[in-house]
């Protein structure tokens, strides 16, 4: 969707809506969900911390100001309220906060109602996981990974590297 | 992107869990039986064809629909800084060590996100200056990269124009350069990735292009200064704009 697009929904949704506003919701919820997850480590938390976004989004609309960019903003709702959830939770030492650094943990979820996408990253350690995630859904350049996770970029692209041939080779010879 | 990589990308959008129900619902929001995606597009299609003379001039101007773009800047700290097509700040990237301490202090100010680049400019060499990050008479080299040419150039000639003017206080640098435009995107040696900016790498690339004799080894050390005098020397097309004195 173009950005000249993106603005028509906005200017909708604005004006009340709710298709525009569902639209909206596709076209941000992926990035969104997956900034969170990053900043959280529970799949649990994330959904209920995405629902607060969006919840977030509708109440605070009429404070978004049409020459910014719509994702970025929505991601930034996202991102704060994760970071919120995080100091919170550690500071009460919450159960909840992950010490693994897995994204997708083995005790997450039930076989039922796991994705195919947590199915292949059990076959990751965490920190493989969120080099993926980081680079295949949130188009975070290498570079940029590296400086996040202060690492060298050498092991960021060996890692995404095996990570991906992992993968590749539990996506065709494994049956999930 | 590799075709495994874009099946992954799709598995996870499919992973995402679907919250939409719940938020309409808690806000009181209307949630009907979801029709086809074509029907719900479809009902918005007047709006969108509304404004004709602005989907005109979207039709008229691609440009619309670039991706994000980058602005290289190496004054010795070297950074990238991503912006929309709108010009406002997506990422700031450092592009060697200096750099990514320089973006980190950068970033402690809160506002940096989507802030204006031309607003931001003046206070990015402000702040070089305060903290040891460049000095009076350095050379600044100034380099673009977009999905199209004219966006490039476009962004070059704002960014030059926009440093050339800044307020004396906020300009702590001597002369500005850009490397030949059309070499900008072969510069980006993934080998020479993190040890150095590709603004810097462009200018080597250049140098030993035009005098073999001349060899990495040999001109990695060089400050910014020597390689731009070097390049001056071998005539490699490295533009300089002077900087506007009061």
């Amino acid at each position: 969707m173009t950005k000249f697009q993106l603005r028509q929904y906005v200017n909708a949704f604005k004006n009340g809506d709710s298709d525009a506003f569902r639209v909206l919701y596709e076209e941000t919820k992926s990035r969104a969900y997956y900034t969170i997850l990053l900043i959280v480590k529970n799949e649990t938390i994330a959904e209920d911390l995405l629902q607060d976004t969006y919840m977030k989004v509708v109440d605070k609309i009429h404070t978004y100001e049409s020459g910014t960019h719509f994702a970025a903003w929505v991601n930034t709702i996202a991102r704060n309220l994760a970071l919120n959830h995080f100091a919170r939770a550690k500071k009460e030492t919450l159960q909840d906060v992950q010490t693994d650094e897995m994204l997708f943990g083995r005790s997450e979820s039930t076989a039922e109602n796991e994705s195919y996408l947590h199915q292949l990253m059990e076959h990751l350690d965490g920190e493989s996981q969120e080099i993926v995630i980081r680079h295949v859904v949130l188009k975070e350049k290498h570079k940029t990974i590296a400086q996040a996770m202060h690492k060298p970029l050498g092991t960021i692209t060996w890692k995404y590297n095996e990570a991906i041939k992992r993968l590749k080779k539990v996506a065709n010879d494994e049956e999930i | 992107m590799k075709k495994f990589e874009k099946n992954l990308e799709r598995w996870a959008k499919e992973s995402v869990p679907d919250v939409l129900d719940k938020v309409l619902e808690q806000k009181g929001m209307p949630t009907p039986q979801k029709p086809p995606r074509s029907r719900r597009l479809g009902r918005l299609v007047p709006l969108l064809m509304l404004p004709i003379i602005a989907v005109l001039a979207l039709m008229l101007t691609p440009s619309e629909d670039l991706e994000a773009s980058s602005v290289y800047l190496d004054f010795e700290t070297a950074i990238e800084i991503q912006v929309d097509e709108e010009n406002r700040i997506l990422d700031l990237i450092g592009d060697n060590v200096s750099g990514q301490a320089f973006v980190q202090i950068l970033k402690e100010n809160p506002d940096w996100e989507n802030a204006d680049l031309d607003e931001f400019l003046p206070v990015l060499f402000e702040t070089a200056q305060m903290r040891g990050y460049i000095q009076a008479e350095s050379p600044v080299l100034v380099g673009t990269k977009a999905d199209e040419m004219a966006r490039k150039d476009e962004l070059k000639a704002m960014v030059i124009a926009r440093m050339q003017n800044l307020p004396m206080q906020a300009k702590p640098f001597g002369e500005i350069y850009d490397p030949a435009s059309e070499s900008m995107e072969a510069s980006e040696n993934p080998e020479m990735t993190g040890r150095m900016s590709m603004m810097r790498w462009t200018l080597i690339d250049q140098i030993m292009d035009a005098d073999s004799t001349y060899t990495l080894e040999t001109l990695e050390p060089l400050s910014l200064g020597e390689l731009i005098a070097l390049s001056q020397s071998l005539d490699v097309d490295v533009n300089m704009h002077p900087r506007m004195r009061p």
